[in-house]
């Protein structure tokens, strides 16, 4: 049974064609199912409670990755199966998943070709996706053994699904990793500069350190200072934080392009 | 024990943790790939997989790995399964075991240093056997 939530940006007019295509293809490949339209009074969260109460379903999130990302953390270690249809077109879930953007990535869904992937946890709460912080004025404790010390690198990011580099894909890949893994029991560690762009200045980014831990604390080198931490590129986190690779997991619907 | 091997085994592409320049490592560092270090790292460092220490890196420990590809500067002793290939730029001060070494003309070694078929393996039997004489 599939169960489809829509991204509540897809309730504009300008979006009426788009939805429009993706419902007729889901209708041709006899997938449709129940719509559920995601607004300032109905979470991601409470929509997917009431969606989970139903035997095994297959929840498929139509819009950004943000919401893909809310979606994905409440179901967490339940029999239920997660696919995306992605409306951005520089959508980076599409990327890691193999997924093409609008109607056309109904064809992978109803394909149901399906990878178990892996949450980490932050302070006890899930994310999905990755975490970043400055590196600057911050002490890193890796599995309880080691202190990473950075001392030229300007941020890190710890990464359970992602891009193993700060900006998309706008890199030639001097790595040969691209994504990350987030069928193992570790998360990635990235260190390195940002790139940046103003003006006719750019600065191309440097990855400079790569570490794979299970638990990773973070504090901040002042007991008086806090430290922000972007949890899935929205919400925000304080420092002293506890990060870790947990063993829940969830079936996510992927293509045959994906990275991971 | 001499020449330096040019078609090396050891494969950089494979590695999985880098330490850049830009960090410092310190404590107990184990890893489960191939480790590649171009910054400093102290305390001692084990790997089921291969070491790559680059002509930038720093090491001060004792290291454990498979097969070990030294340019960098180690203070420490190095134990290796198979294989350690030291560059013309390695400075190494500590005592080295391994089954083949291949050293590059310029690189600098103080220290024990033995070489064989057994490895370090023999060695750990070679102990166990003079326990067991003496019980």
């Amino acid at each position: 049974m599939y169960s489809y939530i829509y991204d509540s940006f897809l309730a504009d007019k300008k979006y009426a064609k788009i939805v429009s295509k993706i419902e007729t293809k889901l209708a041709s490949l006899g997938i449709a199912g129940k719509k559920h339209q995601l607004s300032i009074l109905r979470s991601a969260d409470e929509m997917v409670e009431e969606i989970l109460k139903k035997e095994s379903p297959t929840i498929v999130v139509i819009g950004s990755d943000q919401t893909f990302c809310r979606v994905a953390l409440p179901m967490a270690d339940t029999n239920a199966v997660l696919g995306f249809i992605p409306t951005q077109v520089d959508s980076l879930m599409a990327n890691l998943l193999g997924l093409p953007v609008n109607e056309y990535a109904c064809d992978v869904i109803s394909a149901r070709r399906i990878e178990c992937v892996s949450f980490g946890k932050i302070n006890g709460q899930r994310f999905f996706s990755s975490l970043e912080f400055d590196a600057n004025k911050t002490e890193l404790t890796a599995d309880n053994k080691y202190q990473i010390i950075p001392k030229r690198v300007k941020t890190v990011k710890v990464i359970n699904l992602d891009l193993l580099q700060f900006q998309k894909m706008s890199q030639e890949p001097d790595w040969q990793r691209l994504a990350s893994n987030p069928k193992d029991e570790y998360l990635e560690v990235l260190m390195g500069t940002p790139g940046k762009e103003f003006w006719f200045l750019k600065r191309k980014e440097k990855r400079d350190s790569l570490f794979f831990v299970k638990k990773l604390k973070v504090k901040s080198k002042k007991s008086n200072q806090e430290i922000l931490i972007k949890v899935d590129r929205e919400k925000i986190v304080k420092t002293p934080a506890l990060i870790e690779s947990t063993k829940e997991d969830l079936k996510i619907i992927v293509g045959k392009d994906r990275l991971i | 024990m001499i020449m330096f091997v040019k078609d090396s085994k050891i494969k950089p592409e494979d590695a999985e943790t880098i330490i850049g320049t830009g960090v410092k490592v310190e404590g107990t560092f184990n890893a489960f790939g191939d480790v590649i270090i171009k910054g400093q790292l102290v305390g001692s460092l084990s790997t089921e997989n291969d070491l790559f220490l680059r002509s930038s890196g720093i090491i001060e420990a004792n290291i454990r790995a498979k097969n070990a590809s030294i340019a960098g500067e180690l203070k420490g002793n190095l134990t290796v399964d198979e294989k350690i290939e030291l560059a013309a730029t390695a400075k190494v001060s500590g005592d080295i075991y391994c089954r083949v070494l291949a050293i590059e003309e310029g690189a600098i070694l103080n220290g024990k240093c033995k070489v064989g078929g057994q490895g370090p393996v023999g060695i750990k039997e070679k102990k166990k056997e003079s326990k067991t004489e003496e019980e």
